[in-house]
C-alpha cells in the first residue's frame, strides 16, 4: 500500500508507513469519500456511474488473453503500438456527419457535457480496430474531432478526461486488449489509475511520451497490491522515469522494479524480461477445483507437526537458540555460516480477534508498544512499497558477521520457552541443498524490552537448518545444527489459543451460529466500555474506539495532530499512519492537502462522527 | 523521481548501522520478483470463487503441505485436500523472501503473514453481530524450487529457458 495520502506524490519513499494495515479505517474511509485517486476518483459524468463491473470470469479472461497473443503475433500489435503515434495523429477519421450541435451555438466556449461525451465516444470508436482489439489513443492533442469540439484535455493527475476516455474505451465491444496512449504527456498516476479502474485486463500497453515519473504512479492508494494483472507488454520509453534511469545508469534496476509491479509482464520497452514460470503448464481455460465450495474445514487444528525422532533435537536446539537470542546475541555468530541469510519484517495489522478481546487494555504493558524501534531497524516487509529493490538488498543480512550486526539493531527480547503452550512448531525435511535440511516454522510470543517496556509481541520465525559438520565452529560451540536461512516476522500480540487443538470453525459458520442464536446472544464485549476501568477515566468518559488499539505515544500524536488541525479521529489517524506517525510530517501533509486546489479533504474530515 | 525525492526528502531517520561485512547482492532482485509473481498467482488461485484447479499444478509429487499441523504429501493429495477447503479470502500484510544458501538451482524461502476469511458471508449480517466475521491472522512459509531445466534443444539458445518454480514445502498456521 502506498504510504502517502493522495496528491502527495512527491513524498520521498524513504518515509514509510509505520502502521497502515490495508484494511484500516482510513483506507475504507478514503474509498467511501472517494478520496482515493485512481479507482476512487469521481468522473462526475452521468455515464461514469453506470460502470461495467470489472469482474470477468476466468474463462473470458483467458480467452481475451489468447486473443491478445494472436493479435500481437498475427497483426503485430506491438509493432503497431510503436508505429501508432504517426497513424493516429494523421486523423484517419472518415468525414462523418457533423458532430454534436455544440459548435453551432455562438459564444459558447465549452461544449455541453452530453455533447462532450458524444464527441469522446466518436473519437474512441474511430480509433478502435476491433479486429486487432487495438485501441490507438496516441496524440489526442491533434485529433481533429476534439479540436472541432474545442475539447481540451487536462494532463495532470486531476484529469477527468483521462478517466472519461478509459471509461468509454471499457464499453467497446469486444474490449480492447492492446492500448496505445503514446505522446499525450499525461501524468502517470492518472493513466494507471484510470486503467486500473476501467480497463484492468489490458494486455499490451504503450505509454511512450507521457509523464510517468515514479513507480508510485503504478500504485493505487488503498487499492490492490498489484494492478493490471494481465499485462504482458508495456512501453515506457520517453517518460521521466525511464529517462532518469538512463541518466543515472540504473536501467537494470528500473527494469526489475517495473517487473515487480507487474508480475505477469514479459516484455518491457520492446526487450523481453527473463521468464519466470510457476507450476506445470497451466490448464486453459482455467477450471474450478471445487464444484461446490465446502462449508467446513477438512481437519481440526492439530498440534505441532514434528516427527518424533527429531522432536528432542529440535526443541533443544530452539531452546538454546532463543536463549542466546535473548541474552547474548553476538554469541549466535557461531550458529550462522558465512553464507547464511537473515532478515526481519513486521506486520502492524491489529489482529481482529485480539482487538475484540481487548488485549491492548486488559494486559498491562501493551499500550507502551509501538513499531518505531522495529521500523528504525529496517523492516524488510516487501509488501510495503517503500521497500525498493535496493532497500530489499540492503535489508538482507548475509553471512554470520553481517547477521550479528543486524541482530544487534533489534529491540531486546525474552522468549519464555518454559511455557510450551505458547509456542507451536511445524517441521519438515527438505532436499533442496547438498545435504539434508529441515524447514522449521515457529510461532509464539516474546516480551519486548524486558524490564523497561515488558509488552508482549507475537512472532513467526522460519528457519532452514542443516546438521553442523564435525569440527565446525558451530559444533565446537555446542550447536548440533547451523542456521542456513532465518526469517523473523513480528506481529501485534494475538493469543496462543489461536492454535488450541480441536475443531475449527469458518467465519461463515461462526456468523451463522450468531444469527441463529438470536439477539439475546450478542456478545457484550465492548472495548470502549470495558476499558474505562483500566484507563482510570470516569465511567461516563469513553475513549474513542480508534484510540483503543493505539500505543500511548500514538494516542499522544493523535491528540496533538487533532489540536493542530481540528481533524476528526479518523482523519487524524489516516494522516498519521500515512506519515509514519511523524507529527511534523503529518502536519505538513495536512497543510498540503488543505491548500491544494481543489481542496483534497472533504468537509467530514473535521466532523466527529 | 530520484531527483524530486531528493529535494523534498526530510533528513533520514533511519538507524545508521555500521555494516563492514555487508555485501550487495544484485541477484536478490530476481528472487524477489520470482517470489512476488508466485504470491500473486498462488493467492489468486486459492481465493478464486471455486478455487482454481491450477493451484494443484504448483505442487508436485515431492511437495509437502503442513496445514495447521496436518501433513499432506504430494500434489494429488494436496489437490484433494484443497478441494475440501471452504472458500477463502487472503490479504497479505507482510512478506519476505531469501534465496536459500547452498541450493542449486536456487531455492527460495518465502514467508507471508496476513488476514484471512473462510466461507461465504451471510448477506444480511446485522451490524451488531459483526463478531462472527472476524478475520484470522495466518502465517505461511513456502520453499519454492525451480524444476531442473530440460536438456537444451538443438537450435534453442542457452539461457533462454524460463525458470519454472514449484512449491516444495508449504506450511500454514492460523496464528491470531
Amino acid at each position: 500500500m502506498s504510504a502517502s495520502l493522495p496528491v502527495t506524490p512527491q513524498r520521498p519513499r524513504t518515509i514509510p508507513t509505520v502502521s497502515a494495515p490495508r484494511r484500516n479505517v482510513a483506507g475504507q474511509l478514503l474509498k467511501k469519500t472517494g478520496l482515493i485517486r485512481g479507482n476512487g476518483e469521481d468522473v462526475s459524468m452521468k455515464e461514469a456511474s453506470s460502470s461495467k463491473p470489472q469482474h470477468r470470469s476466468m474463462r473470458s479472461r483467458t480467452t481475451m488473453q489468447a486473443k491478445a497473443m494472436e493479435a500481437v503475433k498475427g497483426k503485430a500489435a506491438s509493432m503497431a503500438m510503436q508505429r501508432s503515434s504517426a497513424s493516429a495523429a494523421r486523423g484517419e477519421t472518415p468525414p462523418t456527419t457533423r458532430g454534436p450541435v455544440t459548435s453551432r451555438i455562438p459564444k459558447r466556449p465549452v461544449a455541453s457535457e452530453a455533447s462532450v461525451v458524444e464527441t469522446w465516444k466518436k473519437v474512441v470508436s474511430k480509433r478502435y480496430n476491433a479486429q486487432n482489439l487495438f485501441l490507438n489513443l496516441d496524440n489526442l492533442a491533434v485529433d481533429e474531432d476534439l479540436a472541432k469540439a474545442k475539447i481540451t484535455i487536462t494532463k495532470t493527475r486531476e484529469s477527468r478526461e483521462v478517466h472519461v476516455i478509459m471509461k468509454i474505451a471499457s464499453q467497446l465491444d469486444p474490449p480492447p486488449i492492446t492500448i496505445s496512449i503514446a505522446n499525450n504527456g499525461f501524468d502517470g498516476s492518472v493513466i494507471f489509475g484510470a486503467l486500473n479502474r476501467w480497463l484492468p485486463n489490458v494486455v499490451n500497453l504503450s505509454l511512450i511520451g507521457n509523464k510517468v515519473r515514479s513507480y508510485r504512479d503504478m500504485e493505487i492508494f488503498g487499492g490492490p497490491k498489484w494492478i493490471l494483472k494481465k499485462l504482458r507488454e508495456i512501453i515506457l520509453l520517453e517518460n521521466p522515469l525511464h529517462e532518469t534511469a538512463v541518466t543515472d545508469g540504473k536501467v537494470e534496476l528500473y527494469r526489475n522494479e517495473i517487473a515487480r509491479k507487474f508480475p505477469s509482464l514479459e516484455i518491457l520497452d520492446n526487450i523481453p524480461l527473463p521468464h519466470i514460470k510457476y507450476g506445470v503448464a497451466p490448464t486453459t481455460p482455467r477450471v474450478p477445483l471445487v464444484p461446490q465450495p465446502a462449508r467446513s474445514f477438512p481437519t481440526p487444528m492439530r498440534p505441532s507437526a514434528v516427527a518424533p525422532e527429531i522432536g528432542a533435537f529440535i526443541s533443544n536446539f530452539l531452546e538454546s537458540f532463543l536463549d542466546k537470542f535473548d541474552n547474548s546475541r553476538p554469541s549466535l555468530h557461531t550458529v550462522y555460516t558465512p553464507q547464511s541469510t537473515f532478515s526481519f519484517s513486521y506486520d502492524s495489522t491489529i489482529p481482529p480477534q485480539a482487538r475484540q478481546r481487548g488485549f491492548m487494555y486488559k494486559m498491562p504493558n501493551q499500550r507502551k508498544l509501538d513499531w518505531k524501534a522495529w521500523h528504525g531497524a529496517g523492516s524488510r516487509n516487501l509488501m510495503k512499497t517503500h521497500n525498493s529493490l535496493q532497500d530489499a538488498r540492503d535489508k538482507l543480512y548475509t553471512g554470520a558477521d553481517d547477521i550479528v550486526v543486524g541482530l544487534s539493531t533489534l529491540p531486546t527480547t525474552k522468549h519464555i520457552v518454559t511455557e510450551g503452550e505458547k509456542f507451536v512448531l511445524d517441521v519438515m525435511q527438505l532436499d533442496v541443498g547438498a545435504g539434508p535440511q529441515l524447514l522449521v516454522t515457529v510461532h509464539g510470543e516474546f516480551v519486548e524490552e524486558p524490564g523497561t517496556i515488558d509488552g508482549i509481541r507475537s512472532f513467526d520465525r522460519t528457519l532452514v537448518l542443516a546438521p553442523a559438520p564435525d569440527n565446525s565452529v558451530a559444533k565446537i560451540n555446542g550447536w548440533e545444527a547451523v542456521v542456513i536461512s532465518d526469517q523473523l516476522n513480528i506481529r501485534a500480540y494475538s493469543s496462543h489459543d489461536s492454535w488450541t487443538i480441536g475443531p475449527l470453525l469458518t467465519q461463515q459458520e461462526e456468523a451463522e451460529a450468531v444469527i441463529s442464536a438470536g439477539p439475546s446472544q450478542t456478545r457484550s464485549e465492548n472495548p470502549s466500555a470495558a476499558m474505562s476501568d483500566v484507563t482510570g477515566s470516569g465511567p461516563g468518559e469513553v475513549l474513542h474506539p480508534l484510540l483503543v488499539d493505539l500505543a500511548d505515544s500514538q494516542r499522544a500524536a493523535m491528540t496533538q495532530l487533532k489540536a493542530m488541525t481540528g481533524l476528526n479521529y479518523q482523519y487524524a489517524m489516516m494522516c498519521l499512519e500515512a506519515n509514519g506517525w511523524d507529527i511534523a510530517q503529518a502536519k505538513s501533509n495536512f497543510d498540503e492537502l488543505v491548500n491544494s486546489i481543489p481542496p483534497q479533504l472533504p468537509p467530514e474530515a473535521w466532523i466527529e462522527s | 523521481m530520484a531527483a524530486r525525492d531528493k529535494q523534498l526528502a526530510p533528513p533520514a531517520k533511519k538507524q545508521q548501522v555500521h555494516r563492514p561485512n555487508k555485501i550487495d547482492r544484485p541477484e536478490v532482485d530476481y528472487v524477489n520478483r520470482a517470489a512476488e509473481g508466485f504470491l500473486q498467482i498462488y493467492y489468486e488461485c486459492m481465493d478464486g470463487p471455486q478455487r482454481d484447479a491450477n493451484i494443484a499444478e504448483l505442487y508436485r509429487d515431492t511437495s509437502v503441505l503442513i496445514w495447521n499441523g496436518e501433513t499432506v504429501n504430494g500434489a494429488q493429495q494436496i489437490k484433494e485436500f484443497y478441494a475440501k477447503m471452504p472458500q477463502s479470502k487472503h490479504e497479505i500484510q507482510s512478506w519476505d523472501c531469501h534465496p536459500v544458501p547452498g541450493t542449486n538451482p536456487t531455492a527460495i524461502l518465502v514467508t507471508v503473514s496476513g488476514i484471512v476469511l473462510h466461507g461465504e458471508m451471510p448477506p444480511k449480517m446485522p451490524q451488531t453481530k459483526k463478531h462472527g466475521v472476524l478475520h484470522r491472522i495466518f502465517s505461511q512459509s513456502f520453499v519454492l524450487t525451480p524444476e531442473p531445466k530440460p536438456m537444451i534443444q538443438p537450435g534453442a539458445e542457452a539461457g533462454q529457458e524460463a525458470d519454472r518454480y514449484f512449491i516444495r514445502a508449504d506450511t500454514m498456521r492460523f496464528v491470531g
